[in-house]
């Protein structure tokens, strides 16, 4: 689905990234660690084609190379971005929110029989969302601002759903939440690529590991691999000071 | 009411400008100083298509429509892309002063900078309207400013593409991961904002005559209307013009003919110096 | 390295022994059989220079656009002709001095509105002033002729006529001035103030700089040149009329400042001379003046915003780095670096008090009701994950947003409330999670920002090169010096801060906070991205602060720096403080792992996790 070699990114002359190789096949999902400013946004940010840009290595998805593409043609390829903090657009209302989701799909009415299905597949799967439609987003809860930007993201049919800490600042009730559909969405067969700090529950629906220090790749491996919570407590923690060895 | 009706009228020509602003603003984040300068040069495309050519008035609107956009499009690309990849939307003060000299320099020596009268399709004589003095073609121009204002002020709104738009002024990266062609949007705004132009040469030009130095002081105004109206709102935008050319009309009539200039400067400032975010709209304070 | 040592070849200040041979050779040239038309050409030079420059300090110092010095400039000559001709004062000492009074309060006028929002309300305020100024000559009819235009007798200096020969001394002497005046300015720390204004108006606001002062002073500053350009173009011209003062003008003296190079001091005068000659020289070239002065306008702002000058030392760049072109080695000053045990003076450490806090953004409420104190010689870390409000807490601390209820208080002085640069002056220092960074200046100079509020050699004794100032500057680099060696970083004194690592940036910026001597240091973040060694040289400058009496307050994600460097740790989670307590206590608080990794271990019993089962109320913190 998703197969980045040894890419290296920079924002102008400042390199951020460095020869981070990492996959996710299709149907599985991959989480990636690491400690705060150790890269894991900017690596999702150069995925979706927003800077920092690659300088080296490729991002092939679904078997094309699209290293250097504009971040628009990558979404219309398949690729879902939730970025970190919720973003969703404040002043605009929940509905126009998910028909901005919607523009990937064919037709430019906003009353196409496609485009319809798809906000009523978000309605249904969002009750909360149908109930506030006219709503400005900007006034939502958290919570519920973190389901409209999920929502949104879904409206394009995405293959594979890339989320930026979507646990941020959410109370320990909504986060079973978003890890509950995140699994849920799993299920259905998407493919997904996460960031997260709140690790037990990222684990929950991971397959696959990936831990990000200093902008590059310090430990991967099978979610197997790190069945000893405390070496993911190492990360955030740092008992021992050190990065994790290589798994 | 003679005086009202030429402050509509002066009012309609700010509020194209406005509205050029505004759609350029809000799909693009750029503030295009070349939009006087664009509806100067629809006056001399007006010119061209209906005394050069002789071409009956619809094919005149259409060529002049034409004409506009494209120099917008080519000014999108020459002066704002190499900006946008840069991210470095400080420079478009530089880069659209520029292109809006360029503009007023090339009118000027291809044309000269006598004023040159516009071949009109109906007869002109004045009307009696409410018991003040009208042109028709003036009242058509009023009509159709008011027309285009509140039209693309609600296609904005409703339509996939105006929302889309919306969600670019807000964030251009997020909307861009939504999968919204966000450079498409930038150039589609700068033809429109021409096309518009272009649309409207024919009516503006039949009350200006087609001169070089129109574009600046219609620059200069319709921006005083989008700093009443609110930078990036439609509506705001249309009212501020109309309200700017009331202010105007009604100094010249009572104040003096060396004034209105001054007296629209003097609301100019204490709008920014007391109502920064404008008048009725909430401003795009990070652009304007 | 070259590149490195190219831009600190630009950054070096320009040695003004340039300048003075050129104008000592435009003193001679009329010994040596200049002819007259050579000398009115020199003259008019001189004056676009001087409008150049003034649209130079405002647009590529203070980074905005004015466009009105065609305005300015016509006051300055109608100031000349009104006295001469009505009141028969040509007194040279008398009418500049006024010129410039009328051009400041014409200043203030357009300046204050068009600054309040910046960006292009100035640009249109000053465009503005341009189109009024035929109305303007109509309606003041009775001091300036109108359309007809008003002649402006010579002017004298204690009562003799200057002209011919003398005048053009005087036309030289007044450029000259102006610009030692401009250079000395400009080459001073309130040079580097503007440059981190244009650069980033929070971390000028930070430096305890009121951005809206700062480029008022800026414009009203460039205004003086303006004034003095217009009363010489009277005195020259004998005669003024409106139609000298055009549109056309202002563009073509921002074209000539962007071919000039708009941050640099002396490219006034190659763009004003390119402008001259090819008006002068080239008649075909007025019908196409506007098209040209356009075209470079948008490649200026394109490709080359530095200007010809900027686009030399390009040019330069690039052969030397082929070899091709001899690369010019600094000497490298040896900084003694002292000792890295050395210990920093005392710091005026005061206690923050935050009580009761809260702020909500619409209807989310960021922070709530969170109470936290730091004292003197301690180090009080705030740590919570993504979204906890840590941010929006230093942002509340810093003036950037007011509290919705609370009070904030430093010492005996209340901060919430007060401006962002008002804090800063309060004794406030910080860094920022991504360090702010200017352009243009070396590590040194960026680090002696940080004494700008404190004990600023004035801008007089700056313009006049006073002993004050050389004191000030030598005490300042000294000083910046002594920190970035104390911390380590010395070698980097003379190297472009834009050209630092992220972790010597980080460092860089604790200097400049240690420069201010504040009260309170608050550190947004500084560990994230560093690696072990950074951390640890960063872990020793803080507990040094922290030995020194500084109040340190840390806004931290990474766990281990905060244990090993705290005092005293408080926890947000949601907005609301979970747990306050020593590193011991936190480390050992189930809950606060519990924050971290989202895990309750298993021996630890039941969690708390119900305290928190409400409404997620967490804004977007803006950085």
């Amino acid at each position: 689905m998703l197969e980045i070699s040894e890419l290296t990114a920079a924002y102008g002359d400042l390199r951020v990234l460095w020869d981070v190789s990492l996959s996710v096949r299709t149907g599985t999902s991959t989480i990636v660690l690491g400690r705060n400013g150790a890269g894991k946004t900017s690596l999702l940010n150069a995925i979706a084609g927003l800077p920092p840009a690659a300088a080296a290595g490729r991002i092939v998805f679904d078997g094309e190379d699209i290293t250097g593409e504009a971040p628009h043609r990558r979404i219309r390829r398949g690729i879902g971005y939730v970025q970190e903090n919720k973003q969703i657009f404040r002043q605009r209302t929940v509905e126009e929110n998910l028909l901005i989701g919607s523009v990937t799909l064919a037709g430019w009415r906003r009353g196409t029989p496609a485009r319809r299905a798809a906000l009523d597949r978000a309605y249904a799967r969002f009750p909360v969302l149908a109930e506030r439609r006219k709503a400005l987003a900007g006034g939502l809860s958290g919570g519920q601002q973190q389901m409209l930007a999920i929502a949104q993201a879904l409206m394009s049919d995405p293959k594979l759903l890339i989320l930026d800490e979507p646990s941020a600042g959410l109370a320990p009730t909504i986060v079973k939440d978003v890890f509950a559909l995140i699994g849920e969405l799993k299920r259905e067969g998407l493919s997904i690529l996460l960031v997260e700090q709140v690790v037990e529950a990222a684990i929950t629906v991971a397959d696959h590991i990936v831990v990000i220090d200093n902008g590059r790749v310090a430990a991967e491996g099978p979610v197997k691999q790190f069945d000893d919570a405390s070496v993911i407590r190492e990360i955030y923690l740092g008992r021992s000071g050190t990065p994790v060895a290589g798994a | 009411m003679t005086t009202i009706w030429s402050g509509l009228v002066i009012g309609a020509l700010y509020s194209l400008v406005a509205i050029g602003y505004n759609t350029v603003l809000l799909a693009s984040g750029v503030f295009n100083f070349a939009h006087g300068q664009l509806i100067m040069l629809a006056t001399y495309a007006s010119f061209l298509g209906s005394v050069t050519f002789h071409l009956p008035w619809p094919l005149t609107v259409l060529f002049a429509t034409i004409a506009v956009a494209v120099v917008a499009i080519v000014e999108e690309r020459v002066a704002i892309r190499p900006l946008l990849a840069r991210r470095d939307i400080h420079a478009a003060l530089i880069t659209t002063v520029g292109a809006s000299t360029v503009m007023s320099g090339l009118a000027e020596v291809t044309a000269g900078s006598d004023p040159k009268q516009l071949a009109i399709p109906i007869s002109n004589d004045p009307l009696t309207i409410l018991g003040g003095v009208i042109a028709p073609m003036d009242l058509l121009l009023i009509i159709a400013t008011l027309a285009i204002g509140l039209g693309i002020h609600f296609w904005s709104r409703r339509s996939l593409l105006g929302i889309a738009s919306l969600a670019v002024a807000e964030n251009r990266d997020a909307a861009s991961v939504r999968g919204i062609d966000t450079k498409l949007l930038g150039v589609g705004a700068f033809a429109v904002a021409g096309g518009i132009a272009g649309a409207t040469g024919l009516l503006v030009g039949a009350h200006t005559y087609a001169i070089p130095s129109l574009g600046n002081s219609l620059a200069l105004f319709g921006f005083v209307a989008i700093a009443i109206g609110g930078a990036g709102s439609q509506l705001g935008g249309l009212l501020g013009g109309f309200i700017t050319g009331i202010i105007f009309a009604l100094s010249a009539r009572y104040i003096g003919s060396d004034y209105p200039q001054i007296v629209v400067f003097g609301v100019f400032l204490a709008v920014l110096l007391t109502r920064p975010r404008g008048i009725f709209g909430r401003a795009m304070e990070r652009v304007v | 390295m070259s590149r490195a040592a190219l831009t600190a070849t630009r950054l070096r200040p320009l040695r003004p022994a340039l300048p003075i041979v050129v104008l000592l050779a435009a003193m001679a040239a009329p010994y040596f059989g200049m002819s007259l038309y050579a000398a009115r050409t020199v003259m008019l030079i001189c004056g676009l220079a001087l409008l150049v420059s003034s649209i130079n300090i405002v647009l590529g110092y203070a980074g905005e656009l004015a466009v009105g010095q065609v305005a300015l400039y016509a006051t300055g000559a109608y100031v000349a002709g009104y006295l001469g001709s009505a009141h028969g004062v040509t007194e040279i000492l008398i009418v500049i001095p006024i010129a410039i009074l009328v051009v400041i309060v014409i200043g203030l006028v357009t300046g204050i509105p068009g600054l309040r929002l910046g960006g292009w309300s100035l640009a249109m305020v000053t465009f503005f002033l341009v189109l009024l100024l035929p109305d303007f000559i109509n309606v003041f009819e009775h001091f300036t002729a109108g359309t007809l235009g008003i002649s402006v007798p010579a002017p004298t200096l204690f009562g003799s006529t200057i002209t011919g020969t003398n005048f053009y001394f005087l036309t030289l002497l007044v450029t000259a001035l102006w610009f030692a005046v401009f250079r000395n300015l400009v080459l001073s720390r309130h040079g580097a103030a503007f440059l981190v204004l244009k650069h980033s108006p929070v971390l000028a606001a930070s430096l305890g700089i009121s951005v809206f002062r700062l480029k008022l002073l800026a414009y009203l500053f460039g205004a003086i040149p303006a004034a003095l350009a217009g009363v010489l173009y009277g005195w020259l011209q004998n005669f003024i009329a409106p139609d000298t003062f055009t549109f056309q003008l202002a563009l073509s003296i921002l074209a000539a400042s962007v071919i000039g190079g708009s941050t640099s001091i002396y490219g006034a005068f190659i763009g004003a001379a390119l402008l001259q000659i090819t008006q002068q020289e080239f008649t075909s070239f007025n019908q196409w003046q506007l098209v040209l002065y356009g075209a470079f306008l948008i490649l200026a702002g394109v490709f080359l915003y530095n200007g010809v000058i900027g686009a030399g030392r390009q040019l330069a760049g690039v052969l030397r780095r082929r070899g091709w072109w001899p690369t010019v080695t600094l000497p490298v000053r040896t900084e003694v670096a002292p000792p890295p045990a050395a210990e920093e003076n005392e710091l005026p450490g005061e206690e923050l008090a935050v009580q009761g806090v809260s702020k909500s953004f619409g209807g989310n409420r960021a922070l709530d009701d969170v109470s936290v104190t730091a004292k003197p010689g301690e180090v009080t870390a705030v740590i919570g994950p993504n979204g906890s409000g840590k941010t929006t807490l230093l942002n509340l601390v810093c003036g950037f947003y007011r509290p919705t209820s609370g009070t904030i208080s430093l010492g005996s002085r209340t901060l919430a409330g007060l401006a962002s640069y008002q804090v800063a002056r309060a004794g406030v220092a910080r860094t920022f999670q991504t360090p702010l960074i200017p352009k243009d200046l070396t590590t040194r100079q960026f680090v002696a920002t940080g004494r700008y509020i404190g004990e600023s050699a004035g801008m007089a004794a700056s313009i006049l090169r006073l002993p004050g100032y050389f004191r000030r500057t030598r005490a300042d680099d000294a000083e910046a010096g002594r920190l970035l060696g104390l911390l380590g970083i010395g070698h980097v004194a003379e190297d472009p801060v834009s050209s630092l690592p992220l972790g010597t940036r980080r460092l860089v910026e604790v200097a400049r906070c240690l420069a201010a001597r504040p009260s309170l240091f608050l550190f947004d973040e500084v560990g994230s991205g560093l690696d072990e060694s950074d951390l640890d040289r960063l872990a020793d400058a803080i507990r040094m602060i922290k030995r020194a009496g500084g109040t340190v307050v840390l806004v931290e994600h990474n766990f281990p720096l905060v244990l090993k460097l705290s005092d005293t740790i408080h926890v947000l989670a949601q907005g609301r403080l979970l747990a306050s307590g020593t590193p011991d206590e936190i480390q050992a608080d189930p809950r606060v792992l519990e924050e971290y990794v989202g895990s309750t271990p298993s021996a630890e019993g039941p969690s708390s996790i119900d305290d928190f089962a409400e409404p997620a109320l967490s804004q977007t913190e803006e950085r």
